[in-house]
């Protein structure tokens, strides 16, 4: 069993020992996993949340232009 | 360095005790002393064995370690005096020259068995301790949580909490039986009621992590594993108050049964245990606790073997610990 490469906030080594074959402990590994989920999970929502705005700004337009039309 | 199995409680205030090697003795202040003799006065048995102090003569031979390791390996032996008798000399079996004296002490039958009483005691004190500082670590952060699951070690405690209490022998002996009964059945119960599959069902590479169903594989381990933390908690309550309630039946060998019969669980429970402490973020509250159940959550059954091999030498005058003719 290896120590964790990772480090913790006061600077000091991870107490956890790895998983065979891997670098990190298993809860460095779940915390990185979630925090990339988080950064994932805010990136599609800012995508949907742009998507319905043009959306919303392209309808809008599109019902002005059609009226003065 | 001496010898933390054994015990010397002097008569006097003098710091030469005949009966034990230099090196096995700690020596007591008088106030240290005094405070054992009070102990001594509080164990029915001591006293029963005091007060017939001068009933019989029965001498313990005090062998240094050397000459007892000789005995042992057969290269001496005491000398035989026939009728099943021996002399209080050691000698070499092939020279058969004189290597040491055998130092006698007078005790009688009941204070030896006293004696054994107060080194068993002794021991299962020692259990108690450890799992006390255990469960400490845990309650402190548990700080009284409940659960209805672990009600039956609970309702074992509060049984022997009245039996404590109790001031009739029979009532009191029939109190600590069924507290032994509850906290062995839920004890028992736990053991096998936690459920570890959680563990073998976790992604274990971030590949895995990344497709897994869990959005947030750290909190869900947390919520997992609090229960098994809090039955862990119960296991080991149970445990503590198990061997205070075989103690006070002076009874270690059910004591050995009961954890005899659990010891393969328990090796599984530990086991997954450490195996959970990696999950855990370094920097949790529970690590140490958990860290501490995964190394002994029972009382280690090679602690009992040690109980024979105790050497407690006490030494005092019948008056300090019997009470007074009359009373």
């Amino acid at each position: 069993m290896q120590p964790c490469k990772a480090k913790l906030q006061d600077g000091k080594p991870c107490p956890n020992q790895v998983d065979d074959g891997q670098e990190y402990c298993f809860f460095h590994l779940a915390d990185q996993d979630s925090k990339a989920k988080k950064k994932f999970s805010i990136a599609t929502g800012a995508v949907a949340v742009v998507g319905l705005v043009v959306t919303g700004i392209y309808k809008v337009a599109k019902f002005v232009v059609s009226k003065k039309l | 360095m001496p010898n933390k199995d054994s015990l010397v409680i002097q008569s006097s205030d003098e710091i030469i005790s005949h009966t034990a090697l230099p090196s096995n003795v700690i020596i007591f202040d008088r106030e240290k002393r005094q405070k054992a003799i009070q102990i001594l006065r509080q164990i029915p048995a001591i006293v029963d064995g005091v007060k017939k102090l001068s009933a019989g003569k029965t001498y313990q031979a005090v062998l240094p370690p050397e000459v007892w390791e000789r005995i042992k390996d057969g290269s001496a032996r005491l000398d035989k005096k026939g009728n099943g008798l021996f002399g209080a000399l050691v000698r070499d079996v092939k020279a058969g020259r004189v290597v040491d004296h055998v130092d006698l002490k007078e005790v009688t039958p009941d204070l030896l068995s006293s004696l054994n009483q107060v080194a068993t005691q002794q021991t299962l004190a020692d259990i108690v301790h450890r799992l006390e500082i255990i469960d400490e670590k845990i309650t402190d952060v548990l700080q009284g949580q409940a659960n209805d699951r672990l009600a039956e070690v609970e309702s074992g405690i509060h049984i022997y909490e009245q039996a404590v209490v109790a001031s009739d022998p029979d009532v009191k002996r029939e109190l600590i039986v069924s507290a032994i009964q509850k906290l062995n059945d839920g004890r028992n119960k736990l053991i096998k009621s936690i459920d570890f599959s959680f563990i073998d069902k976790l992604p274990r590479n971030r590949l895995g992590m990344f497709f897994s169903l869990n959005w947030d594989i750290p909190k869900h381990v947390q919520s997992k594993a609090e229960y098994v933390w809090k039955s862990a908690h119960a296991i080991i309550k149970a445990s503590r108050y198990l061997v205070l309630a075989y103690s006070d039946l002076n009874q270690p060998d059910s004591l050995r049964v009961s954890l005899e019969q659990v010891k393969s669980e328990v090796k599984i429970f530990q086991d997954k245990m450490g195996e959970m402490v990696n999950m855990l973020p370094p920097t949790s509250n529970w690590r140490e606790s958990l860290t501490a159940i995964s190394q002994g959550v029972l009382p280690n059954i090679h602690d009992l073997d040690d109980i024979p091999q105790k050497t407690i030498v006490i030494e005092f005058q019948p008056k300090e610990i019997a009470p007074p003719e009359g009373v």
